[in-house]
């Protein structure tokens, strides 16, 4: 039993198989994909070749398995079409009609002791497939072994119900009882087998489980069982937990509370969010309660976050210098009139400040007043607004214009001060480059702590290059410099 | 943008039922300019929400801003029939804590 047949496309039909933007096996068991879960124990019950047959969504699932050289196995891949009939996709594969061959669904994996249903068959039987009961009613767990020849004969729909109705009549088919399998094939299915996950340890020492470079702040609450992946981040005054797993690089901002749910990777979740029963991924919500899936178009709300890359440019967006520009020509008049109110305003200081940039490209030297915007927006409350507009952003767009600044961005830091922030903080400038403004530049002085710097910068990095956010800070800012030129200097 | 609204039975309040499908930053201008004189005019104003099949935060913004004008004249905004795809997003925001919001017509019509 060297061989196995991956069908990664066989839920019932009535449901979406890729509700959340990828195939449903792509979603999570805790810290890995579904998918991964199940190669992973089709090669350790000694499976060397898999056979993969793809169904709707080919692409993420060839790209997520590639070759299957880092599984330990060989993956052949065939495509079926909707329309095909089992025995027909079967004899595709080439099966000889005497060996076993492990059958597996790749939404659904055997959960708990299941050595026996990887046993070599006897020879008087067609197969084994491992079943578990609920409500007196006998179900397949979508995993079995099973003698070629029976595989070429199953004229039935490429559906687990098809064959499930199929194999449950036939007696030389062994049918050990095992427990309910895992299943991510519906979000209800998916939250459900990540509590059963997080769950099975004993109850006294529930899953509490953090990922390495994780930020949480001393105002969140962990409640467990969680699962917390690698590089997250965790607002102030959020609740996480019970129930919760949330994927590698995903921000979580302040007052976000989250029960029973699962997060994707790189996922953002906006600020006061309340998720219960419900698998968030980029901008996709599945509520498991109401048994809907909606598409959330404002990104402040919940949206995809870049994927941290060392390697990659980080050339910013293409449109930044030309909208730079224009904004550099339609407020030339601005600038003149914030001239004459700031004009007794002592000028900035002309010495330059070192700017990292990210892709460890060589760093860049920018005039001080730029590097440190908030210095103009240090005293005389009532005009500063103007004074930062004169000093820093309107000189500021020259520089986003050669490429060198982005308009919504992580604040600017010279390089010795973003050496001295935390990793987590310091990896946002490894791939964004420094911005004009962000949400920390609009807040009071006073409402600025290290927390809510942190996340306006990681916020601007889910910002940065969408033009509706980009309008819309720059529209806030400039409002706050149109009050600020009808008010007159304190004496 | 379009609403038709019918008077209550006592003539206190008003129902009113989107005709579009969406609110969002598109139409909600002529949205809170369509409700406006309704708000006005009476006590209690009910939304039928069931043709709406997608708010987006600028049109959450707006239902607040109507829900801010009748409770300052101490009046009455109730949402009811929202479909599962409105609810999620009034869910994750809250939002579904704040306003009155009610399965049928017949129940916020009930519900005083």
């Amino acid at each position: 039993m060297n061989t196995a047949i991956l069908l990664t496309d066989w839920d019932d039909p009535q449901h979406d198989s890729a509700p959340l933007g990828v195939p449903n096996c792509l979603l999570p068991f805790l810290d890995r994909p579904a998918l991964q879960w199940v190669v992973e124990r089709l090669v350790r019950s000694g499976c060397t070749q898999i056979h993969v047959v793809l169904g709707d969504h080919p692409l993420p699932i060839r790209a997520f398995l590639e070759e299957g050289a880092r599984w330990g196995c060989r993956l052949v891949y065939h495509h079926a079409g909707a329309e095909e009939r089992f025995g027909q996709i079967m004899r595709r594969l080439d099966l000889a009609s005497e060996p076993g061959y492990v059958l597996a669904n790749a939404t659904r994996l055997p959960f708990g002791e299941d050595s026996a249903l990887f046993q070599a068959l006897p020879a008087t039987s067609s197969g084994r497939a491992a079943v578990w009961n609920q409500d007196s009613l006998t179900h397949w767990g979508g995993w079995g072994v099973f003698t070629g020849a029976w595989l070429l004969a199953q004229d039935v729909e490429s559906r687990q119900a098809a064959l499930e109705a199929c194999l449950l009549q036939v007696e030389t088919i062994e049918k050990p009882l095992l427990t309910m399998p895992l299943s991510a094939a519906t979000p209800a299915a998916l939250i459900e087998s990540n509590r059963r996950l997080l769950s099975d340890g004993s109850p006294e020492s529930p899953m509490q489980r953090i990922g390495r470079g994780c930020t949480t702040h001393p105002g969140a609450q962990l409640v467990p069982p969680f699962l917390i992946g690698q590089q997250v981040k965790i607002g102030f005054g959020a609740i996480i937990g019970p129930e919760v797993v949330i994927g590698d690089g995903a921000l979580i901002d302040r007052d976000a509370h989250l029960h029973r749910s699962v997060i994707s990777p790189n996922t953002y979740v906006g600020e006061g969010l309340e998720l219960e029963g419900a698998v968030a991924r980029e901008h996709w919500l599945a509520n498991t309660r109401l048994d809907t899936v909606i598409e959330i178009t404002d990104s402040h709300l919940l949206s995809a976050l870049p994927r941290h890359d060392p390697t990659a440019s980080g050339s910013g967006t293409a449109g930044d210098p030309w909208l730079a520009l224009a904004l550099w020509i339609v407020l030339a008049p601005l600038q003149t009139l914030t001239y004459w109110q700031a004009r007794r305003d002592p000028p900035p200081r002309k010495t330059l400040v070192t700017l990292p940039r990210p892709g460890g490209a060589e760093p860049i030297e920018i005039e001080a007043s730029l590097a440190n915007p908030q210095s103009t927006l240090q005293d005389d409350g009532s005009r500063r607004w103007a004074r930062h507009f004169h000093q820093s952003f309107y000189p500021g767009l020259r520089e986003v214009m050669r490429g060198r600044l982005s308009l919504v961005g992580p604040s600017p830091r010279s390089l010795a001060e973003v050496r001295e922030l935390p990793e987590e903080w310091r990896s946002l400038y490894i791939v964004s480059r420094c911005g004009l403004l962000n949400e920390a530049l609009l807040q009071p002085e006073e409402a600025l702590f290290p927390e809510t710097r942190f996340a306006s910068d990681a916020l601007a990095q889910v910002q940065h290059g969408k033009v509706g956010d980009t309008l819309k800070l720059l529209r806030q800012y400039l409002v706050r410099v149109m009050r600020s030129l009808g008010t007159r200097r304190h004496s | 943008m379009k609403l038709t609204v019918e008077k209550t039975d006592d003539g206190q309040g008003a129902i009113v039922t989107f005709v579009e499908d969406h609110l969002d930053a598109g139409n909600v201008k002529a949205f809170k300019d369509g409700l406006q004189p309704i708000l006005d005019a009476h006590q209690a104003v009910l939304i039928d929400m069931s043709p709406l099949n997608f708010v987006d935060s600028s049109g959450l913004g707006a239902l607040l801003s109507c829900l801010r004008a009748m409770n300052k004249k101490e009046g009455q905004l109730k949402l009811f029939a929202l479909t599962k795809p409105v609810q999620t997003l009034f869910e994750l925001v809250r939002m579904h804590r704040i306003f009155a919001i009610y399965n049928s017509r017949e129940e916020a019509l009930a519900t005083r």
